[in-house]
């Protein structure tokens, strides 16, 4: 699931495969490689490719920043949907 | 100086001051020292300017609202305005009646600003920027151009306002009898900053420091220290690179003069 994550940011928002300071623990909103409308649309995009709803909180949430964090928050949310 | 083409009726004026061809002052006017008055500008009875205010041609202060008999909501205003020292009034601006517009606040060309409002001190309100009526608004506030402040509304010290953002105020959207009790613009804490073209939806609260990015759709209240985006609104974390307290920054400090 992190790979496939990493795979769309990466396609997504143009992100040099060499670029040495990404990977999958950077805050991607901090570090600049979404702005504030990328997050817009990386949100649209999660929710289409994997099926899930992302709470108020979860957004709010440390976790929704880094690739590792959001693929746990796509994980988590689609099992909470499966049930 | 005064221009022979002048016309006026005031005696209260400053030393120092200047006013231009074609101008009108009228009786009741009171003008402060080093006053500068470009051509064609008209100063309503009841209109305090403070010293060194610079005003462009064609600006119109202490305008009367009228209502035409179409309006929902009865225009009320007393006669009076006052503009603080060393602001700058720009060309075709129009300020009615019962404003006050703090020292060093500039109001850009073509902007107008309607009964009732207050207007702190070191503010933008940027070129056609349209202040709607009892408009509450802080010190170091930047309305940057073209943008709409709907009355009713109250923007507290150091918020921004980007171009072009729009607000609404009547959830019925003229349906129903003006009533001030629904009809509420945006409460905009303290150092929040709104992004180019958002939209913010009637009574809503956008807390202390938030950021709203450009093009967002605010339908909700926004928690403070927060960021939103998309249409509508959803709230994110605000980025580290913007600061924490937020707000707009004042181009000199406190107690300097331009």
């Amino acid at each position: 699931l992190e790979t496939q994550v990493e795979n769309m940011i990466r396609t997504h928002f143009n992100i040099s495969p060499t670029d040495p300071e990404f990977d999958r623990e950077v805050d991607l909103f901090d570090r600049g490689y979404v702005d504030s409308m990328g997050i817009v649309e990386l949100l649209e995009l999660l929710q289409e490719e994997f099926k899930v709803e992302f709470s108020d909180k979860d957004l709010l949430s440390d976790d929704f920043s880094s690739i590792s964090g959001i693929a746990w928050l796509v994980s988590r949310n689609s099992q909470h949907e499966s049930l | 100086m005064i221009s022979e083409t002048a016309i006026v009726e005031t005696e209260v004026i400053g030393s120092g001051t200047s006013i231009a061809d074609f101008a009108i002052v009228r009786a009741g006017a009171r003008l402060g020292r080093d006053v500068t008055v470009h051509p064609h500008v008209v100063i309503e009875s009841g209109v305090e300017i403070g010293d060194g205010v610079e005003i462009f041609p064609g600006a119109y202060l202490g305008k009367e609202p009228k209502g035409a008999g179409a309006v929902a909501r009865r225009p009320e205003f007393e006669r009076w305005v006052t503009i603080g020292a060393n602001c700058v009034v720009g060309t075709n601006s129009i300020v009615y009646y019962e404003v006050s517009i703090g020292p060093n606040t500039l109001v850009g060309d073509g902007a107008a600003i309607r009964e009732q409002c207050s207007i702190g001190e070191r503010c933008v309100v940027g070129t056609h920027v349209a202040v709607g009526y009892a408009v509450e608004v802080g010190d170091r506030v930047k309305i940057m151009d073209r943008a709409q402040v709907v009355g009713n509304s109250k923007l507290e010290d150091g918020v921004f306002i980007g171009p072009g953002v729009g607000m609404a105020n009547d959830p019925y959207i003229g349906t129903r009898d003006y009533d001030d009790g629904h009809v509420q613009g945006a409460t905009i804490r303290e150092g929040a900053m709104v992004g180019v073209g958002a939209n913010l939806l009637p009574g809503i609260e956008i807390g202390e420091g938030a950021l709203v990015t450009a093009g967002t759709l605010v339908s909700r209240d926004i928690p403070a220290h927060v960021m939103a985006a998309g249409v509508p609104a959803r709230v994110l974390k605000k980025p580290s690179y913007i600061s924490e307290e937020g707000g707009a920054k004042p181009r000199l400090p406190p107690g300097s003069t331009p």
